[in-house]
């Protein structure tokens, strides 16, 4: 196998084994350039960042387990996320509905925890945007409370 | 890529750097950084975006928005596209419409061999 620089667009059609290899193939083919990529439509949604103190970890798991055995609304989803700071755990949940409205009940238990932090209608960059405390320039899930 | 071929060094392309585990997107050889592929374009008459491999997520959906389209990809800030969408890719919306990897129509890729069986006896 010697790498001659073509470049080359790489289908179901084309290349059906390389195209194939692609889906978790990371830079085992070559180097990937552009991606075409299937338009799914996008409406603001209902999301946002919600802080815990460590003292709540309890209630968080019930409300994790509940959501996980109990939500069939494939528009709701969540990203948990346990932040161990020096000898202290704190939880961050990032929670995202894809449309333009509270749904009624999903997010309930979450809320009505003590936290910092809320839950908005937003566009879908924003609430990715907003996650840049928790990832930014040079750091890696340092959550910033502000 | 001809050099690199040539000579057999390692090489690794970091698309947005943002994954900290070694050789995701460091090397000690050949680093190819894909910096400067920033391009998106929305296609309405087939419903497709092109997405570069430099770009990071959260660009991708503030330059859709005005669209009113998105595509599946990271749901954090800074995560780069193509490290993500060739690794497998959890979404907001995957729940909906499954992984990244699931939502790929085409790869543009400067190859390294055209023909995957040379590398079975490697892979399978």
């Amino acid at each position: 196998m010697s790498p001659n620089g073509t470049i080359v667009y790489v289908n179901n059609r084309t290349y059906a084994d390389i195209f194939f290899g692609l889906k978790g193939g990371l830079n085992n083919f070559g180097v990937v350039t552009n991606f075409n990529m299937r338009a799914v439509p996008q409406t603001q949604v209902f999301g946002g960042t919600l802080y815990y103190n460590a003292i709540e970890l309890d209630a968080i798991n019930r409300a994790l387990v509940n959501f996980q055995s109990n939500n069939n609304d494939p528009k709701a989803q969540l990203m948990a996320v346990y932040v161990i700071q020096s000898t202290q755990m704190n939880f961050v949940l990032i929670a995202c509905y894809d449309a333009p409205q509270e749904p009624a009940g999903i997010f309930d238990e979450f809320l009505n925890i003590p936290h910092f932090g809320s839950l908005e209608i937003q566009p879908y960059y924003s609430l990715a945007n907003k996650t840049r405390g928790l990832a930014d320039d040079g750091r890696r899930y340092i959550v910033v409370i502000r | 890529m001809k050099l690199i071929g040539q000579y057999r060094v390692p090489f690794a392309a970091k698309g947005g750097g943002h994954t900290m585990n070694p050789h995701f997107s460091s090397t000690n050889g050949v680093h190819i950084s894909m910096t400067r592929f920033q391009k998106i374009v929305y296609h309405e008459s087939n419903q497709t975006v092109d997405v570069g491999a430099g770009l990071v997520w959260n660009d991708v959906y503030e330059r859709l928005d005005p669209y009113n389209v998105t595509v599946v990809g990271g749901r954090f800030f800074g995560v780069g596209v193509a490290g993500l969408v060739l690794g497998g890719g959890y979404s907001w919306k995957s729940n909906q419409y499954g992984l990244s990897i699931d939502n790929v129509y085409e790869y543009e890729v400067q190859i390294i061999a055209l023909h995957l069986s040379k590398f079975k006896n490697d892979l399978f």
